[in-house]
Protein backbone atom coordinates (compact mmCIF):
# COMPACT_ATOMS: atom_id res chain seq x y z
CA UNK A 1 0.00 0.00 0.00
CA UNK A 2 2.39 2.31 0.91
CA UNK A 3 4.23 2.03 -2.28
CA UNK A 4 0.99 2.65 -4.09
CA UNK A 5 1.13 6.09 -2.03
CA UNK A 6 4.96 7.09 -3.60
CA UNK A 7 4.18 6.38 -7.30
CA UNK A 8 1.29 7.93 -7.38
CA UNK A 9 2.67 11.31 -5.38
CA UNK A 10 5.45 10.93 -7.89
CA UNK A 11 3.04 10.77 -11.35
CA UNK A 12 0.50 13.25 -10.09
CA UNK A 13 3.38 16.03 -9.13
CA UNK A 14 5.49 15.25 -12.63
CA UNK A 15 2.22 14.67 -14.54
CA UNK A 16 1.07 18.31 -13.35
CA UNK A 17 4.91 20.10 -13.93
CA UNK A 18 4.82 18.36 -17.37
CA UNK A 19 1.10 20.17 -18.38
CA UNK A 20 2.57 22.93 -17.07
CA UNK A 21 5.70 23.19 -19.18
CA UNK A 22 3.67 22.08 -22.14
CA UNK A 23 1.33 25.31 -21.54
CA UNK A 24 4.15 27.69 -21.13
CA UNK A 25 5.71 26.16 -24.19
CA UNK A 26 2.74 26.80 -26.21
CA UNK A 27 2.33 30.38 -24.60
CA UNK A 28 5.68 31.50 -24.89
CA UNK A 29 5.29 30.34 -29.12
CA UNK A 30 2.78 33.20 -29.45
CA UNK A 31 4.12 35.93 -27.06
CA UNK A 32 6.77 37.97 -29.21
CA UNK A 33 7.80 40.85 -30.50
CA UNK A 34 6.33 39.75 -34.01
CA UNK A 35 2.48 38.73 -33.13
CA UNK A 36 1.52 35.19 -34.16
CA UNK A 37 -2.34 34.04 -34.32
CA UNK A 38 -3.50 30.69 -34.05
CA UNK A 39 -5.09 31.37 -37.53
CA UNK A 40 -1.51 32.39 -38.79
CA UNK A 41 0.57 29.32 -37.98
CA UNK A 42 -1.89 27.59 -40.23
CA UNK A 43 -2.20 29.59 -43.62
CA UNK A 44 0.56 32.27 -43.58
CA UNK A 45 4.15 30.87 -44.19
CA UNK A 46 5.99 34.08 -42.37
CA UNK A 47 4.06 33.34 -39.12
CA UNK A 48 4.32 29.89 -39.23
CA UNK A 49 7.96 29.87 -40.19
CA UNK A 50 8.81 32.36 -36.99
CA UNK A 51 6.71 30.07 -34.59
CA UNK A 52 8.88 26.96 -35.39
CA UNK A 53 11.77 28.92 -35.57
CA UNK A 54 10.84 30.53 -32.05
CA UNK A 55 9.74 26.76 -30.52
CA UNK A 56 13.03 25.50 -31.30
CA UNK A 57 14.59 28.71 -29.31
CA UNK A 58 12.25 27.42 -26.26
CA UNK A 59 12.74 23.99 -26.57
CA UNK A 60 16.48 24.74 -26.31
CA UNK A 61 16.03 26.96 -23.69
CA UNK A 62 14.03 23.98 -21.59
CA UNK A 63 16.45 21.25 -22.55
CA UNK A 64 18.95 23.97 -21.15
CA UNK A 65 17.22 24.66 -17.58
CA UNK A 66 16.58 21.07 -17.40
CA UNK A 67 20.22 20.39 -17.63
CA UNK A 68 21.21 22.86 -15.26
CA UNK A 69 18.79 22.18 -13.01
CA UNK A 70 19.49 18.62 -12.79
CA UNK A 71 23.11 19.62 -12.56
CA UNK A 72 21.94 21.22 -9.41
CA UNK A 73 20.11 18.67 -7.06
CA UNK A 74 23.52 16.64 -8.44
CA UNK A 75 25.68 19.18 -6.55
CA UNK A 76 23.31 19.64 -3.87
CA UNK A 77 23.28 16.11 -2.82
CA UNK A 78 27.04 15.15 -3.26
CA UNK A 79 28.17 18.48 -0.96
CA UNK A 80 25.53 17.81 1.42
CA UNK A 81 24.65 21.47 0.55
CA UNK A 82 21.29 22.87 -0.18
CA UNK A 83 23.06 25.95 -1.99
CA UNK A 84 25.47 24.22 -3.75
CA UNK A 85 24.94 25.22 -7.54
CA UNK A 86 26.75 25.13 -10.66
CA UNK A 87 26.89 28.82 -10.97
CA UNK A 88 27.69 29.51 -7.46
CA UNK A 89 30.50 26.89 -7.37
CA UNK A 90 32.20 28.09 -10.67
CA UNK A 91 31.56 25.02 -12.28
CA UNK A 92 30.17 27.06 -15.22
CA UNK A 93 32.17 29.68 -15.59
CA UNK A 94 35.14 26.84 -15.62
CA UNK A 95 32.86 25.47 -18.83
CA UNK A 96 32.57 28.80 -20.27
CA UNK A 97 36.08 29.26 -19.91
CA UNK A 98 36.84 26.08 -22.08
CA UNK A 99 34.05 26.58 -24.59
CA UNK A 100 35.67 30.15 -25.09
CA UNK A 101 39.03 28.29 -25.00
CA UNK A 102 38.05 25.51 -27.70
CA UNK A 103 36.44 28.43 -30.15
CA UNK A 104 39.55 30.21 -30.08
CA UNK A 105 41.66 27.37 -30.68
CA UNK A 106 38.98 26.10 -32.84
CA UNK A 107 38.81 29.01 -35.12
CA UNK A 108 42.76 29.42 -35.38
CA UNK A 109 43.46 25.82 -36.91
CA UNK A 110 40.09 25.45 -38.50
CA UNK A 111 38.58 22.73 -36.13
CA UNK A 112 35.32 22.16 -35.18
CA UNK A 113 33.04 19.05 -34.57
CA UNK A 114 29.94 18.19 -33.00
CA UNK A 115 31.25 16.97 -29.28
CA UNK A 116 34.08 19.86 -29.59
CA UNK A 117 32.49 22.42 -27.93
CA UNK A 118 30.39 20.42 -25.23
CA UNK A 119 33.57 17.99 -24.15
CA UNK A 120 35.97 21.47 -23.84
CA UNK A 121 33.30 23.31 -21.66
CA UNK A 122 33.57 19.43 -19.59
CA UNK A 123 37.12 19.97 -19.36
CA UNK A 124 36.85 23.38 -18.12
CA UNK A 125 34.12 22.26 -15.84
CA UNK A 126 36.09 19.58 -14.27
CA UNK A 127 39.29 21.98 -13.95
CA UNK A 128 36.91 24.34 -11.34
CA UNK A 129 35.51 21.55 -9.73
CA UNK A 130 38.60 20.17 -8.88
CA UNK A 131 39.95 23.53 -8.11
CA UNK A 132 36.85 24.06 -5.58
CA UNK A 133 37.58 20.68 -4.08
CA UNK A 134 41.23 21.44 -3.55
CA UNK A 135 40.39 25.15 -1.73
CA UNK A 136 37.37 24.43 0.39
CA UNK A 137 39.32 21.04 1.65
CA UNK A 138 40.36 21.09 5.31
CA UNK A 139 42.26 17.67 6.75
CA UNK A 140 39.96 15.49 4.30
CA UNK A 141 36.61 17.27 4.81
CA UNK A 142 34.37 20.24 3.31
CA UNK A 143 33.00 22.53 5.61
CA UNK A 144 29.97 24.06 3.67
CA UNK A 145 31.37 27.71 4.08
CA UNK A 146 34.47 27.43 2.25
CA UNK A 147 32.63 25.38 -0.63
CA UNK A 148 30.64 28.28 -1.34
CA UNK A 149 33.58 30.90 -0.47
CA UNK A 150 35.95 28.71 -2.76
CA UNK A 151 33.33 28.51 -5.50
CA UNK A 152 32.46 32.04 -5.55
CA UNK A 153 36.83 32.48 -5.30
CA UNK A 154 37.30 29.98 -8.62
CA UNK A 155 34.18 31.76 -10.35
CA UNK A 156 35.47 35.24 -10.39
CA UNK A 157 39.35 34.31 -11.34
CA UNK A 158 37.88 31.94 -14.34
CA UNK A 159 35.79 34.31 -15.18
CA UNK A 160 37.95 37.14 -15.62
CA UNK A 161 40.61 35.12 -17.21
CA UNK A 162 37.55 34.62 -19.21
CA UNK A 163 36.99 38.02 -20.19
CA UNK A 164 40.54 38.38 -20.67
CA UNK A 165 40.38 36.33 -23.76
CA UNK A 166 37.69 37.59 -24.92
CA UNK A 167 38.65 40.66 -24.88
CA UNK A 168 41.93 39.69 -26.73
CA UNK A 169 40.19 37.90 -29.68
CA UNK A 170 36.75 40.15 -29.52
CA UNK A 171 37.61 41.62 -32.98
CA UNK A 172 38.65 39.01 -35.11
CA UNK A 173 37.04 35.44 -33.46
CA UNK A 174 34.66 35.86 -30.67
CA UNK A 175 31.78 38.21 -32.48
CA UNK A 176 29.18 38.37 -30.15
CA UNK A 177 30.58 36.62 -27.13
CA UNK A 178 29.47 39.13 -24.91
CA UNK A 179 25.74 38.30 -25.77
CA UNK A 180 26.61 34.77 -25.59
CA UNK A 181 28.86 35.28 -22.30
CA UNK A 182 25.06 36.67 -20.75
CA UNK A 183 23.10 33.69 -21.14
CA UNK A 184 21.67 33.61 -24.78
CA UNK A 185 19.16 31.13 -26.11
CA UNK A 186 19.86 32.61 -30.40
CA UNK A 187 18.98 29.52 -31.71
CA UNK A 188 21.97 27.37 -31.96
CA UNK A 189 23.15 24.81 -35.25
CA UNK A 190 21.07 21.67 -35.20
CA UNK A 191 24.41 19.95 -34.91
CA UNK A 192 25.31 20.99 -31.75
CA UNK A 193 21.62 21.17 -30.17
CA UNK A 194 21.81 17.46 -31.47
CA UNK A 195 24.26 16.71 -29.76
CA UNK A 196 23.67 18.01 -26.48
CA UNK A 197 19.95 16.79 -26.57
CA UNK A 198 21.71 13.14 -26.86
CA UNK A 199 24.41 14.04 -23.85
CA UNK A 200 21.47 15.79 -21.76
CA UNK A 201 19.08 12.36 -21.89
CA UNK A 202 22.49 10.39 -21.29
CA UNK A 203 23.15 12.21 -18.30
CA UNK A 204 19.63 12.48 -17.18
CA UNK A 205 18.74 9.09 -17.32
CA UNK A 206 21.98 8.13 -15.34
CA UNK A 207 21.45 10.60 -12.49
CA UNK A 208 17.86 8.90 -12.32
CA UNK A 209 19.57 5.08 -12.14
CA UNK A 210 21.43 6.78 -9.20
CA UNK A 211 18.47 8.15 -6.99
CA UNK A 212 19.22 5.70 -4.40
CA UNK A 213 22.92 6.75 -4.23
CA UNK A 214 21.86 10.08 -4.57
CA UNK A 215 19.65 9.84 -1.51
CA UNK A 216 21.97 8.25 0.52
CA UNK A 217 24.52 10.55 0.04
CA UNK A 218 22.33 13.30 1.06
CA UNK A 219 21.64 12.02 3.81
CA UNK A 220 25.46 11.79 4.74
CA UNK A 221 28.67 9.90 3.80
CA UNK A 222 29.57 7.49 6.38
CA UNK A 223 25.65 5.84 6.73
CA UNK A 224 25.78 5.47 3.14
CA UNK A 225 28.97 3.60 3.21
CA UNK A 226 27.36 1.27 5.43
CA UNK A 227 24.74 0.64 3.40
CA UNK A 228 26.94 -0.60 0.92
CA UNK A 229 27.74 2.15 -1.18
CA UNK A 230 30.98 2.35 -2.23
CA UNK A 231 31.06 6.45 -1.94
CA UNK A 232 34.12 8.10 -3.70
CA UNK A 233 33.63 6.10 -6.96
CA UNK A 234 30.32 7.21 -7.36
CA UNK A 235 30.84 10.86 -5.78
CA UNK A 236 33.09 10.99 -8.35
CA UNK A 237 30.84 9.40 -11.27
CA UNK A 238 28.25 12.02 -10.39
CA UNK A 239 30.53 15.17 -9.87
CA UNK A 240 31.52 14.16 -13.74
CA UNK A 241 27.42 13.83 -14.75
CA UNK A 242 26.72 17.14 -12.92
CA UNK A 243 30.14 18.79 -14.73
CA UNK A 244 29.22 17.79 -18.45
CA UNK A 245 25.54 18.78 -17.55
CA UNK A 246 26.59 22.26 -16.85
CA UNK A 247 29.39 22.46 -19.42
CA UNK A 248 26.58 21.07 -22.18
CA UNK A 249 24.14 23.59 -20.79
CA UNK A 250 26.74 26.61 -21.19
CA UNK A 251 28.27 25.52 -24.45
CA UNK A 252 24.67 25.59 -26.15
CA UNK A 253 23.78 29.33 -24.45
CA UNK A 254 26.33 30.71 -22.09
CA UNK A 255 26.32 31.23 -18.79
CA UNK A 256 22.97 31.58 -16.94
CA UNK A 257 22.76 31.06 -13.53
CA UNK A 258 21.08 30.62 -10.54
CA UNK A 259 18.58 28.21 -12.12
CA UNK A 260 20.55 24.84 -10.50
CA UNK A 261 19.54 26.56 -7.21
CA UNK A 262 16.26 27.81 -7.11
CA UNK A 263 14.32 24.97 -8.87
CA UNK A 264 15.58 21.92 -6.97
CA UNK A 265 15.29 24.54 -4.15
CA UNK A 266 11.32 25.27 -4.51
CA UNK A 267 10.25 21.52 -5.65
CA UNK A 268 12.02 20.69 -2.31
CA UNK A 269 8.66 21.40 -0.87
CA UNK A 270 6.71 19.65 -2.89
CA UNK A 271 8.46 15.96 -4.18
CA UNK A 272 10.86 16.40 -0.87
CA UNK A 273 13.91 15.07 -1.15
CA UNK A 274 13.20 11.52 -2.95
CA UNK A 275 15.63 11.71 -5.91
CA UNK A 276 13.47 9.08 -8.25
CA UNK A 277 10.95 12.48 -7.93
CA UNK A 278 13.07 15.26 -7.75
CA UNK A 279 15.16 14.61 -10.48
CA UNK A 280 12.62 14.15 -13.30
CA UNK A 281 10.49 17.50 -11.06
CA UNK A 282 13.62 19.45 -11.44
CA UNK A 283 14.13 19.03 -15.39
CA UNK A 284 10.32 20.26 -15.84
CA UNK A 285 10.59 22.79 -13.28
CA UNK A 286 14.08 23.95 -14.78
CA UNK A 287 12.70 24.02 -18.03
CA UNK A 288 9.49 25.78 -17.13
CA UNK A 289 11.92 28.43 -15.29
CA UNK A 290 13.63 29.17 -18.42
CA UNK A 291 10.95 28.93 -21.07
CA UNK A 292 9.16 32.00 -18.73
CA UNK A 293 12.50 33.72 -18.28
CA UNK A 294 13.37 33.64 -21.99
CA UNK A 295 9.94 34.76 -22.60
CA UNK A 296 10.55 37.82 -20.58
CA UNK A 297 13.77 38.48 -22.01
CA UNK A 298 12.13 38.81 -25.00
CA UNK A 299 9.16 41.08 -24.85
CA UNK A 300 9.78 43.21 -22.14
CA UNK A 301 12.14 45.48 -23.74
CA UNK A 302 10.70 44.29 -27.11
CA UNK A 303 11.81 44.88 -29.52
CA UNK A 304 15.68 44.87 -28.04
CA UNK A 305 16.53 41.29 -26.12
CA UNK A 306 17.81 41.61 -22.90
CA UNK A 307 19.93 38.23 -22.17
CA UNK A 308 18.14 36.00 -20.17
CA UNK A 309 21.40 35.50 -17.82
CA UNK A 310 20.47 38.72 -16.38
CA UNK A 311 16.68 37.60 -15.85
CA UNK A 312 17.74 34.81 -13.77
CA UNK A 313 20.76 35.91 -11.89
CA UNK A 314 18.35 38.68 -10.73
CA UNK A 315 15.41 36.16 -10.05
CA UNK A 316 18.02 33.84 -8.23
CA UNK A 317 19.85 36.44 -6.60
CA UNK A 318 16.45 37.27 -4.37
CA UNK A 319 16.06 34.10 -3.91
CA UNK A 320 19.49 32.76 -2.68
CA UNK A 321 19.09 36.10 -0.67
CA UNK A 322 15.88 35.38 1.01
CA UNK A 323 17.41 31.65 1.51
CA UNK A 324 20.37 33.10 3.22
CA UNK A 325 18.37 34.84 5.51
CA UNK A 326 16.23 31.82 6.27
CA UNK A 327 19.27 29.26 6.19
CA UNK A 328 21.63 31.18 7.78
CA UNK A 329 21.38 29.59 11.33
CA UNK A 330 21.98 26.05 9.81
CA UNK A 331 24.13 26.78 6.93
CA UNK A 332 26.89 28.46 8.31
CA UNK A 333 27.12 27.12 11.87
CA UNK B 1 35.73 -27.81 19.30
CA UNK B 2 33.46 -24.40 20.29
CA UNK B 3 30.70 -24.98 19.40
CA UNK B 4 29.91 -20.92 19.14
CA UNK B 5 31.12 -19.43 15.67
CA UNK B 6 33.68 -16.92 15.48
CA UNK B 7 31.74 -13.76 13.68
CA UNK B 8 34.81 -11.12 13.78
CA UNK B 9 38.11 -10.85 14.06
CA UNK B 10 40.61 -8.19 14.33
CA UNK B 11 44.22 -9.25 13.75
CA UNK B 12 47.30 -6.66 14.68
CA UNK B 13 44.74 -4.10 13.65
CA UNK B 14 46.01 -0.38 14.05
CA UNK B 15 44.10 2.78 12.60
CA UNK B 16 43.87 5.77 12.81
CA UNK B 17 43.52 9.33 9.98
CA UNK B 18 45.93 10.00 7.86
CA UNK B 19 49.24 9.73 9.69
CA UNK B 20 47.70 10.08 13.01
CA UNK B 21 47.33 6.48 14.57
CA UNK B 22 44.71 6.53 17.01
CA UNK B 23 44.72 2.55 17.82
CA UNK B 24 47.59 0.23 17.91
CA UNK B 25 47.63 -3.69 17.57
CA UNK B 26 44.52 -4.06 18.39
CA UNK B 27 43.78 -7.89 18.66
CA UNK B 28 40.03 -9.02 19.34
CA UNK B 29 37.71 -11.42 18.15
CA UNK B 30 33.65 -11.63 18.60
CA UNK B 31 31.38 -14.95 18.77
CA UNK B 32 28.29 -14.93 16.84
CA UNK B 33 25.53 -13.66 19.58
CA UNK B 34 27.86 -12.05 21.99
CA UNK B 35 26.60 -8.06 22.96
CA UNK B 36 29.90 -6.48 23.58
CA UNK B 37 30.17 -2.67 24.72
CA UNK B 38 32.80 -0.97 23.64
CA UNK B 39 33.63 1.93 26.58
CA UNK B 40 36.80 4.41 27.46
CA UNK B 41 37.37 8.31 27.60
CA UNK B 42 37.15 10.74 24.78
CA UNK B 43 39.30 10.37 21.67
CA UNK B 44 40.40 6.63 22.87
CA UNK B 45 39.24 5.62 19.65
CA UNK B 46 36.23 4.19 20.15
CA UNK B 47 34.04 5.35 16.83
CA UNK B 48 37.47 4.99 15.20
CA UNK B 49 37.04 1.32 15.55
CA UNK B 50 33.81 1.63 14.95
CA UNK B 51 34.42 3.15 11.54
CA UNK B 52 37.08 0.72 10.84
CA UNK B 53 34.86 -2.11 10.68
CA UNK B 54 32.68 -0.35 8.45
CA UNK B 55 35.30 0.39 5.88
CA UNK B 56 34.84 4.04 6.13
CA UNK B 57 38.05 4.33 6.86
CA UNK B 58 40.66 2.05 5.78
CA UNK B 59 42.79 0.42 8.38
CA UNK B 60 46.46 1.55 9.06
CA UNK B 61 48.21 -2.18 9.62
CA UNK B 62 46.64 -5.30 10.49
CA UNK B 63 43.30 -6.93 9.04
CA UNK B 64 39.42 -7.66 9.90
CA UNK B 65 37.91 -10.83 9.22
CA UNK B 66 34.23 -11.26 8.96
CA UNK B 67 33.43 -14.78 9.19
CA UNK B 68 37.16 -16.15 8.70
CA UNK B 69 36.90 -13.86 5.24
CA UNK B 70 39.33 -10.72 4.85
CA UNK B 71 36.39 -7.58 5.16
CA UNK B 72 38.35 -5.61 2.58
CA UNK B 73 37.65 -8.64 0.20
CA UNK B 74 33.92 -8.60 0.54
CA UNK B 75 32.10 -7.02 -1.88
CA UNK B 76 30.69 -3.91 -0.12
CA UNK B 77 27.22 -4.23 -0.73
CA UNK B 78 27.71 -8.09 0.49
CA UNK B 79 29.35 -6.53 3.33
CA UNK B 80 26.05 -4.22 4.33
CA UNK B 81 23.79 -7.25 4.05
CA UNK B 82 25.90 -8.61 7.05
CA UNK B 83 26.79 -5.47 9.28
CA UNK B 84 24.74 -2.70 9.92
CA UNK B 85 25.21 0.64 11.58
CA UNK B 86 23.37 3.12 13.14
CA UNK B 87 25.57 6.44 13.50
CA UNK B 88 25.57 8.85 15.98
CA UNK B 89 23.01 11.16 15.67
CA UNK B 90 23.97 14.28 13.25
CA UNK B 91 22.82 17.32 11.57
CA UNK B 92 20.53 16.56 8.82
CA UNK B 93 20.78 18.55 5.87
CA UNK B 94 17.97 16.93 3.69
CA UNK B 95 15.33 16.05 5.23
CA UNK B 96 13.09 12.64 3.87
CA UNK B 97 10.24 10.69 5.24
CA UNK B 98 10.23 8.10 7.42
CA UNK B 99 9.17 5.51 4.53
CA UNK B 100 11.79 6.87 2.11
CA UNK B 101 14.25 6.36 5.44
CA UNK B 102 13.21 2.96 6.19
CA UNK B 103 13.30 2.15 2.18
CA UNK B 104 17.19 2.90 1.77
CA UNK B 105 17.36 -0.12 4.35
CA UNK B 106 16.62 -2.09 1.45
CA UNK B 107 19.53 -0.91 -0.55
CA UNK B 108 22.12 -3.69 -0.18
CA UNK B 109 19.39 -6.01 -1.89
CA UNK B 110 17.98 -4.05 -4.61
CA UNK B 111 20.44 -4.12 -8.19
CA UNK B 112 20.31 -0.80 -10.15
CA UNK B 113 17.30 -1.83 -12.18
CA UNK B 114 15.14 -3.49 -9.63
CA UNK B 115 13.49 -1.81 -7.02
CA UNK B 116 11.70 -2.91 -3.64
CA UNK B 117 9.65 -6.50 -4.39
CA UNK B 118 7.20 -7.79 -2.01
CA UNK B 119 10.13 -9.78 0.10
CA UNK B 120 11.33 -6.29 0.80
CA UNK B 121 8.24 -4.67 1.83
CA UNK B 122 7.01 -7.73 4.05
CA UNK B 123 10.72 -7.19 5.83
CA UNK B 124 10.05 -3.32 6.03
CA UNK B 125 6.80 -3.51 7.77
CA UNK B 126 8.15 -6.46 10.25
CA UNK B 127 10.51 -4.66 11.41
CA UNK B 128 8.51 -1.45 11.56
CA UNK B 129 6.07 -3.90 14.04
CA UNK B 130 9.03 -4.88 15.68
CA UNK B 131 10.44 -1.17 17.11
CA UNK B 132 7.26 -0.17 17.20
CA UNK B 133 7.26 2.58 14.77
CA UNK B 134 3.82 2.34 13.06
CA UNK B 135 2.92 5.78 13.81
CA UNK B 136 5.93 7.44 12.31
CA UNK B 137 5.61 5.90 8.82
CA UNK B 138 4.30 8.64 6.50
CA UNK B 139 5.81 11.41 8.93
CA UNK B 140 9.04 13.35 8.23
CA UNK B 141 12.12 13.43 10.07
CA UNK B 142 11.97 16.66 10.90
CA UNK B 143 8.93 16.43 12.56
CA UNK B 144 10.36 13.61 14.78
CA UNK B 145 11.74 13.86 18.59
CA UNK B 146 15.11 12.60 19.36
CA UNK B 147 14.20 9.43 20.45
CA UNK B 148 11.53 8.30 17.65
CA UNK B 149 14.13 9.74 15.09
CA UNK B 150 16.80 7.32 16.27
CA UNK B 151 14.27 4.26 16.73
CA UNK B 152 13.63 4.92 12.52
CA UNK B 153 17.76 4.72 12.51
CA UNK B 154 17.50 1.72 14.04
CA UNK B 155 14.79 0.32 12.35
CA UNK B 156 16.67 0.76 8.93
CA UNK B 157 19.71 -0.87 10.26
CA UNK B 158 17.42 -3.95 11.16
CA UNK B 159 15.74 -3.60 7.62
CA UNK B 160 19.19 -4.66 6.32
CA UNK B 161 18.55 -7.73 7.97
CA UNK B 162 22.39 -8.22 9.26
CA UNK B 163 24.23 -10.25 11.41
CA UNK B 164 25.88 -7.60 13.54
CA UNK B 165 25.13 -4.45 14.63
CA UNK B 166 27.06 -1.63 15.23
CA UNK B 167 25.82 1.41 17.38
CA UNK B 168 27.69 4.41 18.49
CA UNK B 169 26.45 6.05 21.44
CA UNK B 170 22.55 5.46 19.87
CA UNK B 171 21.29 7.10 23.02
CA UNK B 172 23.71 9.81 23.45
CA UNK B 173 21.08 13.16 23.74
CA UNK B 174 18.41 10.51 24.46
CA UNK B 175 16.03 10.61 28.40
CA UNK B 176 16.27 7.57 29.91
CA UNK B 177 12.85 6.53 29.34
CA UNK B 178 13.93 6.58 25.36
CA UNK B 179 17.70 4.98 26.95
CA UNK B 180 16.02 2.26 28.02
CA UNK B 181 13.35 1.35 25.67
CA UNK B 182 16.53 1.56 23.19
CA UNK B 183 18.51 -0.91 24.92
CA UNK B 184 15.85 -3.48 26.20
CA UNK B 185 15.42 -3.35 22.54
CA UNK B 186 18.33 -4.39 21.51
CA UNK B 187 18.79 -7.04 24.16
CA UNK B 188 15.79 -8.49 22.90
CA UNK B 189 16.74 -8.66 19.68
CA UNK B 190 20.18 -10.59 20.91
CA UNK B 191 18.35 -12.63 23.09
CA UNK B 192 15.86 -13.62 20.52
CA UNK B 193 17.25 -13.24 17.12
CA UNK B 194 20.72 -14.52 18.07
CA UNK B 195 21.65 -10.75 16.30
CA UNK B 196 25.31 -9.98 17.62
CA UNK B 197 25.95 -6.35 18.52
CA UNK B 198 28.82 -4.07 19.41
CA UNK B 199 27.82 -0.82 20.80
CA UNK B 200 30.01 2.16 21.86
CA UNK B 201 29.20 3.95 24.73
CA UNK B 202 30.03 6.73 27.36
CA UNK B 203 27.18 5.38 30.18
CA UNK B 204 28.89 2.86 32.15
CA UNK B 205 26.28 1.71 34.08
CA UNK B 206 24.04 1.61 30.70
CA UNK B 207 27.19 -0.50 29.11
CA UNK B 208 27.23 -2.44 32.12
CA UNK B 209 23.40 -4.00 32.64
CA UNK B 210 23.04 -4.98 29.34
CA UNK B 211 26.36 -5.95 27.55
CA UNK B 212 28.12 -9.43 28.09
CA UNK B 213 31.25 -8.20 27.42
CA UNK B 214 33.05 -4.64 27.64
CA UNK B 215 36.14 -3.38 25.90
CA UNK B 216 38.09 -0.44 27.89
CA UNK B 217 40.11 1.85 25.24
CA UNK B 218 42.75 3.24 26.56
CA UNK B 219 45.61 5.04 25.21
CA UNK B 220 45.82 3.56 22.08
CA UNK B 221 45.52 -0.06 23.46
CA UNK B 222 42.96 -2.45 24.98
CA UNK B 223 43.15 -2.13 28.68
CA UNK B 224 40.83 -4.46 29.57
CA UNK B 225 38.32 -6.99 28.14
CA UNK B 226 35.75 -9.41 29.90
CA UNK B 227 32.66 -9.72 31.47
CA UNK B 228 31.71 -6.14 33.64
CA UNK B 229 32.11 -7.49 36.44
CA UNK B 230 35.87 -8.37 35.90
CA UNK B 231 36.34 -5.47 33.77
CA UNK B 232 34.56 -2.33 36.13
CA UNK B 233 36.60 -1.54 39.25
CA UNK B 234 37.72 1.12 40.86
CA UNK B 235 41.56 1.02 40.21
CA UNK B 236 40.74 0.71 36.12
CA UNK B 237 38.13 3.49 36.40
CA UNK B 238 40.80 5.67 38.21
CA UNK B 239 43.53 4.95 35.94
CA UNK B 240 41.36 5.47 32.63
CA UNK B 241 39.12 7.84 33.25
CA UNK B 242 41.13 10.02 35.74
CA UNK B 243 38.28 10.11 38.61
CA UNK B 244 37.17 8.98 41.56
CA UNK B 245 34.69 6.08 41.62
CA UNK B 246 32.55 3.75 43.17
CA UNK B 247 31.70 0.17 42.15
CA UNK B 248 28.59 -2.03 44.04
CA UNK B 249 26.46 -4.44 42.74
CA UNK B 250 23.29 -3.54 41.45
CA UNK B 251 20.69 -5.33 43.94
CA UNK B 252 18.05 -6.56 41.35
CA UNK B 253 21.04 -7.18 38.20
CA UNK B 254 23.83 -8.26 40.04
CA UNK B 255 25.39 -6.45 37.58
CA UNK B 256 28.01 -3.72 38.95
CA UNK B 257 26.84 -0.02 39.27
CA UNK B 258 29.43 2.87 39.19
CA UNK B 259 28.93 5.25 41.53
CA UNK B 260 30.58 8.98 40.91
CA UNK B 261 32.21 10.77 43.87
CA UNK B 262 32.35 14.75 43.61
CA UNK B 263 36.12 16.08 44.87
CA UNK B 264 33.92 17.59 47.82
CA UNK B 265 33.52 14.34 49.33
CA UNK B 266 36.98 12.59 48.56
Amino acid sequence: MEKIYIKKRGFLFNGILLIILLGVIVCAGFLGTVSISFKGILSADTERVIFMLRLKRILLGALVGGMLSVSGVIFQAVLRNPLADPYILGVSSGGGLGVVLATVLGSFFGYSGVFYLPLSGFLGSLMSVFMVKYLAQVEGRIPPQNLLLSGVVVGVILTNILIFIVWLFEDKLLRGIIWWLLGNLEVVENSLLLTSTLIGIFSIGFSFLFSRELNALSLGEEEAISLGIDVEKTKRLLVYVASLLTATAVSLCGIVGFVGLIVPHILRFFSRNEHRLLIPSSFLGGAIFIVISDTLARTILSPIEIPIGIITAFIGGMVFIYLLQKKKKIVFK
Amino acid sequence: MAEEKILIKLENLSCGYGKRMVLEDINFQMEEGEFIGIIGPNGAGKSTLLKTILRIIPPLRGRIFFKEKDISQIPRKLLAQEIAYVPQQTQVWFSFSVEEILRMGRYPFLTRYRGEGERDWKIIQEKIKLTGIENLFLRNLEELSSGERQMVFITRALIQEPKLLLLDEPTAHLDIGHEIEIFDLLYRLNREDKLSIIVVLHDLNLASQYCDRLIILFAGRIEKSGKPQEVLDYRTLEKVYETVALVKENPITQRPHIFIIPEKFR
